[in-house]
C-alpha cells in the first residue's frame, strides 16, 4: 500500500514540475534556516564543555562594594584561589591565569609580536584537559620560562621544525624554552590563549616570597582570571557557606580602612560564555542568549511559513486532484488511508527538501562560517543528537503541511466530485486566506525589524564619539629608548607636516579601560569611589580631539599640575552632584593603606563627554589624570591622505632613536570597528534570513495567485469577450490579494513594535522609538515595510493576472 | 439482491429544493442485467448512485444484499461496497498517474490482497479484457474503447456481485461501443448482476429487463426475457 502511495507521490510531483519546485525550493530554505539555526545554537551551547570534567570546574569573580558602588569583575586576587583551596579540601586543583603585555620575542635575531599569551600555573593542564602534540602536561609548566605553545603559533614561529626545546628571548631577554605544544583551542571555548608561560617565571622575576604572600592586603588587588576545580562528588556549599568567615580572615582588616567589602561569585565553567552577570568588567566576550532566541523564532518562522506554503497549494491545487478522490473512494478506499496517501506525499516532500537542505547547507557553511564567526562543522550534524532533531524536523514538517490537505482533500464527496465539481467550499477559502495573512504578517514584521535592527546599527556606527578616531595611529608597547625620551620622540614626529599631533598615556581611548578607587569630595565629605580613569600629558585632549566645555587643559607652564589637577568629563560634574560648579572640587589619587594619597587636587577642566568603551556600555564618571612618567602608549594625529607616509616616517624615527623593539602600531578607527564587527555580523544574518522569509513568502504568493487565476481562467475569458479592459481584470483578481495583506499589516505593527522596542532596551545608546506623540520617524519603517510588502505583492498577482489577461479568450471559455 | 421501496431523493440548496427520486420501488435479483432509461435529469445517475452505496436517500427503503442501508454511515458503506460492488463510468476515471495495471491493482489494494493473488487476479483480468500488452502504459495513452475496458477491468476484478455502469458507451465509437457491452454480457452470463443507466436503446436492448424513470418516478418497466 505504502508503495502505491509513493508511486502516486511521486508521479504527482513530476506531473506539477512548478508547484514541486516551488514547494521543495520553499521547504528547502525552512530546513536551511533550521539546520544552520541549530548548528549555530548547539555550537553556542557546546561552549566550554569540551574540557573534560568540566561540570567540575568553575571560574571565581570579585564582587566588590565601595562605598555604595558595586563593581564585578571576572579577575580575582592572585590569593584567592590557593588560599581556598588551603582551606577547603573539596578543591582539588586551581588555575590562575595574566596575560602577558606585549609579548615579544627574539628568535635568532628576528623579532614576533605575539598577543593572547597568559602566564599560568602549572597545575592549568589538570583543570583544563588538552591534547599535547609534544610535551607533557605534569611538568610542561614547571620551570621558570617555560612555554607551551599552541599548535598554530608553534607553527608559525618554527614552521615544521620540531618546537620542544626550541629557545627564543623575551623582551628583556629572559631565556625561554619551549616544553610543550597543545592542539589550539577550539573556537566554543570562553578564554582562548595562545601560548601558556610558567608563572614559575613571574616568581623567578619577583622573587618567591613576594610571590607566595597571602597577606590581607594582596587579596584586594585583582588581576588574574582564577578557576577551580572541585574533587569528585563534592560541591560548592562549604566554599560558600564558609565564605564569610574566610573574609573576616583574610580580607575584612583591610576592607574596614578603605570602607569595601568583597564577595565571592563563583561560576560554572559552561555559564561563562552566557554570562548573565551584569556588568562583569574585564570579561571575555560572552554569547547572546537574545541572539539565540531571535534566531530560532526567525528560523521556526521560515519553516512556519514554508509549511503554510505547501498547505495553501496543496488545497488550491485540490480540484486537480479531486477526481483521484473521488475514484479511489469509489473503488473501495476508506478516508483514513485516503489521508494516509496524502501525508506520505507530503513527508515525502519533506525528506526530497531536506535532502537538498542538507546538500545546500554543506555548500553554504563556509560561507556561513564568515558571516556568523563561527567554525562550524558539517559533521557536527551526524552526532546522533542533532541528527535526530533534524529527523524530528523532517517527519514534523511533512506532518503538519500535509495535515490540513490530507483532511480537507480526503472529505471529498466522491459523487460531486467525479461530477466535476472540485468541492472547495467557502469555509476553507478563509482558511487559506487566514494562512496567507499569517504569512505576510510574519513577513512585514522581519521587514520592519531589518530596517529597524539597520537603523540602530547606522545610529551606533556613525554616533559621534566625542573625539576624532579616524587619522589616529596608536603605538603601543613603546620601547623604552623612545619613551624615556618622549620629548625629543614628540619634536622629531611633529616635524614632519604628516603628523599634526602627538600625546602619551597609559592606555588606548575606547579599547582599554581601568577602574581605580579614588576619592572626591561629596557632600562636605571625601567620599572612596571607583573610577575609570586614564593617565595622559599635556597634549591629549588635542590630539584625541576632546573638547573642553568648563576650565582649562593641564598646563605644561604649571608644574604643580602633575600633583594637583585633575580633568573630568560632563558625568562625572553631574553624578557627582557637582553640577552647577564643578571646577575647584577636590580629588584624591593614589590611596595608600596607611592614610597617605600620591596626589590631592582639584578639578581644573570638564571634559565634553566621550565614549571611553563601546557604545552598547553607559558613559560613567570619568579621570584623567597627568601622567609624570613614561608614556607606554603613543597617539598619532596624521594627515588624512597621509596615513601610510606617516607611519612609515613614525618607524623611521623609532628606528633613528636606536629603538630595539619591534615597531608595532594599528589605527584606531579599524580597532574600533571591531567591538562592533560581532553585531554588524549579526545584522548581516538577520538581514539574510529576512531575505528569506520574504523570498519564500513571495514564493507561496506566487503559487497560490498561478492557481487562482488558473481557476479563473474562465471568468477572465467571459469578462474579456464581453469587452472587459486588462486592467480592470487585473484589478479585479489582485484587489484580494492586496487586501490580504493590508489586513496583515495589523497583526504585524503591534508585534514589530513590541518586539523591536524590546530589542533596543538593551542598547545605552539608541534611535528615538517612541510612541507619543506618534514620530513620523518610528512610523517610517512600519510604512516603508508595509509598501514593500504591498509592492511585492501586487506584483507577483498582477503579473500572473496580467498574463492570464493576455491569452485569448476563446481557449479559456472552450476549456472545461 | 436489491430491493428499494419509496426511495426518495432531495436535493436542496440554499432557495431551491429539487426532488431527485420520488417513490421509486423497484428490485433487480441475482444475476439480472437492468437497464435504466429516461431522458436527461430523470434521475438515472442518482438512482444509481444510491445503489451503488455512493449515496444515502432522502427516504424509504433500500435492501441491499439483504441489509437495510439507507441509515448506514459513509464507512459502513464504504466497507459494505468494497469487493461487492464494481462501478463503470462514462468518463472512464480512470486515475492519471497510474498505469492501466496500478489502476486495476486499486482495489485489490483497499482490500487487502496480498501482491501474488494481486498480481495473478489483475494479469488475469487484463488478458481477458484483451489489454494485457499495454498494461505499463498511462491511461492517457490509450484510447477511448480500450480506456473502458481498463475501467470494466478494474470494476471486476475483485469479482463483485454487483456491477453499475453509468452511460458506459457514452463516449464511444460505436465499434468500441459494441464491444464494451459485449464484455458486460459476458460479466452477466458469469453471474454478475448489473445495473446500467443508459441512453441508447441498442444497449439497453442487451438487459433482460428496462426500468424507465421520468422526473423522478418509475414509469414503466420492460420485461424482455
Amino acid at each position: 500500500m505504502i508503495k502505491s502511495y509513493l508511486v502516486t507521490a511521486y508521479r504527482n510531483l513530476l506531473r506539477g514540475k512548478g508547484y514541486t519546485l516551488i514547494n521543495i525550493t520553499g521547504l528547502a530554505i525552512g530546513v536551511i534556516s533550521t539546520i544552520l539555526v541549530l548548528l549555530f545554537v548547539t555550537d553556542e551551547l557546546s561552549f566550554d564543555k569540551h574540557y573534560k570534567n568540566h561540570d567540575r570546574v568553575y571560574r571565581l569573580l570579585s564582587h566588590f562594594t565601595i562605598g555604595n558602588n558595586d563593581d564585578l569583575f571576572a579577575v580575582t586576587s592572585a590569593s584567592l584561589a590557593p588560599v581556598l583551596q588551603q582551606e577547603h579540601p573539596e578543591i582539588e586543583d586551581y588555575a590562575r591565569f595574566v596575560a602577558v603585555d606585549n609579548f615579544y620575542l627574539n628568535l635568532e635575531g628576528k623579532e614576533f609580536y605575539e598577543e593572547d599569551f597568559y602566564y599560568a600555573d602549572s597545575s592549568a593542564f589538570r583543570v583544563f584537559s588538552h591534547k599535547f602534540l609534544a610535551g607533557n602536561p605534569e611538568n610542561a609548566l614547571v620551570k621558570p620560562y617555560s612555554v607551551v605553545l599552541t599548535e598554530s603559533v608553534a607553527k608559525k614561529l618554527f614552521g615544521n621544525q620540531n618546537a620542544i626545546g626550541q629557545s627564543m628571548k623575551g623582551m628583556m631577554n629572559e631565556p625561554f624554552t619551549v616544553t610543550g605544544v597543545i592542539e589550539d583551542l577550539p573556537n566554543n571555548t570562553h578564554f582562548k590563549y595562545k601560548a601558556l608561560v610558567s608563572v614559575a617565571t613571574v616568581a623567578e622575576r619577583i622573587g618567591r616570597e613576594r610571590f607566595r604572600d597571602y597577606s590581607p592586603p594582596t587579596f584586594w588587588n585583582v588581576n588574574v582570571i582564577s578557576y577551580i576545580k572541585l574533587k569528585e562528588g563534592s560541591n560548592l556549599s562549604g566554599i560558600q557557606m564558609g565564605f564569610s568567615d574566610f573574609y573576616d580572615r583574610h580580607m575584612s582588616s583591610i576592607g574596614e580602612q578603605i570602607n569595601a567589602s568583597f564577595k565571592l561569585i563563583i561560576q560554572p565553567l559552561a555559564d561563562c560564555h552566557f554570562s548573565t552577570i551584569k556588568n562583569l568588567q574585564g570579561d571575555f566576550p560572552v554569547g547572546s542568549k537574545a541572539n539565540i532566541y531571535i534566531f530560532s523564532v526567525i528560523a521556526l518562522f521560515i519553516l512556519s511559513i514554508a509549511c503554510i506554503n505547501y498547505m495553501n497549494m496543496a488545497t488550491a491545487r485540490a480540484a486537480k486532484r479531486a477526481r483521484e478522490v473521488g475514484i479511489r473512494k469509489v473503488v473501495g478506499s476508506q478516508r483514513g488511508k485516503l489521508i494516509g496517501q496524502f501525508l506520505s506525499e507530503s513527508i515525502l516532500l519533506s525528506v526530497l527538501a531536506t535532502a537538498v537542505a542538507l546538500f545546500a547547507t554543506w555548500l553554504i557553511l563556509p560561507g556561513f562560517n564568515s558571516l556568523a564567526d563561527k567554525q562550524l562543522n558539517f559533521s557536527n550534524l551526524l552526532e546522533p543528537q542533532i541528527l535526530g532533531i533534524i529527523i524530528a524536523i523532517t517527519a514534523l514538517v511533512g506532518l503538519v503541511s500535509g495535515s490540513y490537505p490530507a483532511f480537507y482533500l480526503s472529505s471529498f464527496k466522491p459523487l460531486l466530485v467525479l461530477k466535476g465539481n472540485s468541492g472547495s467550499s467557502k469555509g476553507h477559502v478563509g482558511l487559506r486566506k487566514a494562512l496567507v495573512v499569517f504569512q505576510f504578517a510574519i513577513s512585514i514584521t522581519m521587514i520592519i525589524a531589518t530596517i529597524v535592527v539597520s537603523w540602530q546599527q547606522h545610529y551606533i556606527k556613525t554616533k559621534d564619539l566625542g573625539y576624532q578616531a579616524n587619522n589616529l595611529v596608536i603605538v603601543p608597547g613603546l620601547d623604552s629608548a623612545v619613551s624615556n625620551h618622549i620629548d625629543a620622540f614628540k619634536l622629531e614626529l611633529l616635524s614632519n607636516p604628516a603628523i599634526e599631533a602627538v600625546a602619551g598615556s597609559t592606555s588606548t581611548m575606547g579599547l582599554d579601560n581601568a577602574k581605580i578607587v579614588c576619592r572626591i569630595e561629596q557632600d562636605g565629605e571625601m567620599k572612596d569611589i571607583a573610577i575609570n580613569l586614564l593617565f595622559c600629558d599635556h597634549d591629549y585632549l588635542n590630539t584625541l580631539g576632546l573638547e573642553l566645555t568648563q576650565g582649562r587643559n593641564f598646563d605644561k607652564a604649571n608644574a604643580s599640575d602633575a600633583k594637583t589637577a585633575f580633568l573630568i568629563n560632563e558625568t562625572a560634574a553631574r553624578v557627582w552632584g557637582w553640577a552647577d560648579n564643578p571646577l575647584g572640587k577636590r580629588v584624591q589619587f593614589g590611596l595608600n593603606l596607611d592614610g597617605n594619597v600620591d596626589r590631592d587636587g582639584n578639578v581644573v577642566g570638564i571634559v565634553k563627554d566621550f565614549h571611553y568603551t563601546s557604545i552598547h556600555n553607559p558613559v560613567e564618571p570619568f579621570l584623567f589624570i597627568l601622567m609624570d612618567f613614561p608614556p607606554q602608549i603613543l597617539n598619532i594625529r596624521v594627515k588624512d591622505n597621509a596615513r601610510k607616509d606617516a607611519v612609515e616616517l613614525v618607524e623611521q624615527s623609532w628606528h633613528k632613536f636606536n629603538a630595539t623593539r619591534l615597531f608595532n602600531y594599528n589605527y584606531l578607527d579599524q580597532r574600533l570597528a571591531e567591538l562592533y564587527s560581532a553585531e554588524q555580523k549579526m545584522g548581516i544574518l538577520f538581514r539574510l534570513f529576512s531575505l528569506l522569509t520574504i523570498f519564500i513568502s513571495c514564493l507561496g504568493l506566487l503559487g497560490l495567485s498561478s492557481f487562482v487565476t488558473e481557476q479563473k481562467n474562465k471568468e477572465i475569458g467571459i469578462r474579456k469577450v464581453l469587452g472587459g479592459a486588462s486592467g480592470s481584470i487585473v484589478y479585479l483578481i489582485s484587489k484580494e490579494f492586496i487586501g490580504l495583506v493590508l489586513l496583515a499589516n495589523l497583526f504585524a505593527w503591534p508585534l514589530a513594535y513590541w518586539g523591536m522596542a524590546k530589542w533596543l532596551q538593551d542598547f545605552s545608546y539608541r534611535i528615538d522609538f517612541g510612541l507619543s506623540p506618534f514620530y513620523l520617524q518610528t512610523l517610517l519603517p512600519f510604512v516603508v515595510a508595509s509598501v514593500i510588502a504591498l509592492v511585492i505583492a501586487i506584483a507577483t498577482v498582477g503579473g500572473l493576472a496580467w498574463r492570464a489577461t493576455q491569452a485569448n479568450p476563446v481557449n479559456a471559455i472552450k476549456h472545461e | 439482491m436489491l430491493r428499494t421501496a419509496d426511495l426518495v431523493k432531495v436535493f436542496r440548496t440554499q432557495e431551491v429544493e429539487t426532488t431527485a427520486l420520488n417513490n421509486v420501488s423497484i428490485t433487480v435479483a441475482e444475476g439480472e442485467f437492468v437497464a435504466i432509461m429516461g431522458p436527461s435529469g430523470c434521475g438515472k445517475s442518482t438512482l444509481l448512485n444510491i445503489l451503488g452505496l455512493l449515496d444515502n436517500p432522502t427516504g424509504g427503503e433500500f435492501h441491499f444484499m439483504g441489509t437495510e442501508i439507507s441509515k448506514l454511515k459513509e464507512k459502513q458503506r464504504t466497507n459494505l461496497r468494497k469487493g461487492n460492488i464494481g462501478f463503470v463510468f462514462q468518463s472512464f476515471n480512470l486515475i492519471d498517474e497510474l498505469t492501466v495495471y496500478e489502476n486495476v491493482e486499486l482495489p485489490l489494494l483497499y482490500l487487502g490482497k496480498s501482491a501474488t493473488d494481486r498480481k495473478k487476479m489483475v494479469m488475469d483480468v487484463l488478458e481477458r479484457m484483451n489489454i494485457a500488452h499495454r498494461r505499463n502504459h498511462f491511461p492517457q495513452q490509450l484510447s477511448g474503447g480500450q480506456q473502458q475496458r481498463v475501467a470494466i477491468a478494474r470494476a471486476v476484478v475483485s469479482k463483485p456481485k454487483l456491477i453499475l455502469a453509468d452511460e458506459p458507451t457514452g463516449n464511444l465509437d460505436s465499434t468500441n461501443g459494441e464491444e464494451v457491452m459485449s464484455l458486460l454480457t459476458e460479466q452477466n452470463q458469469q453471474g454478475t448482476t448489473i445495473v446500467m443507466v443508459t441512453h441508447s436503446p441498442s444497449d439497453a436492448e442487451k438487459a433482460h429487463r428496462i426500468v424507465h424513470l421520468f422526473d423522478g418516478q418509475v414509469v414503466t418497466e420492460n420485461i424482455k426475457k
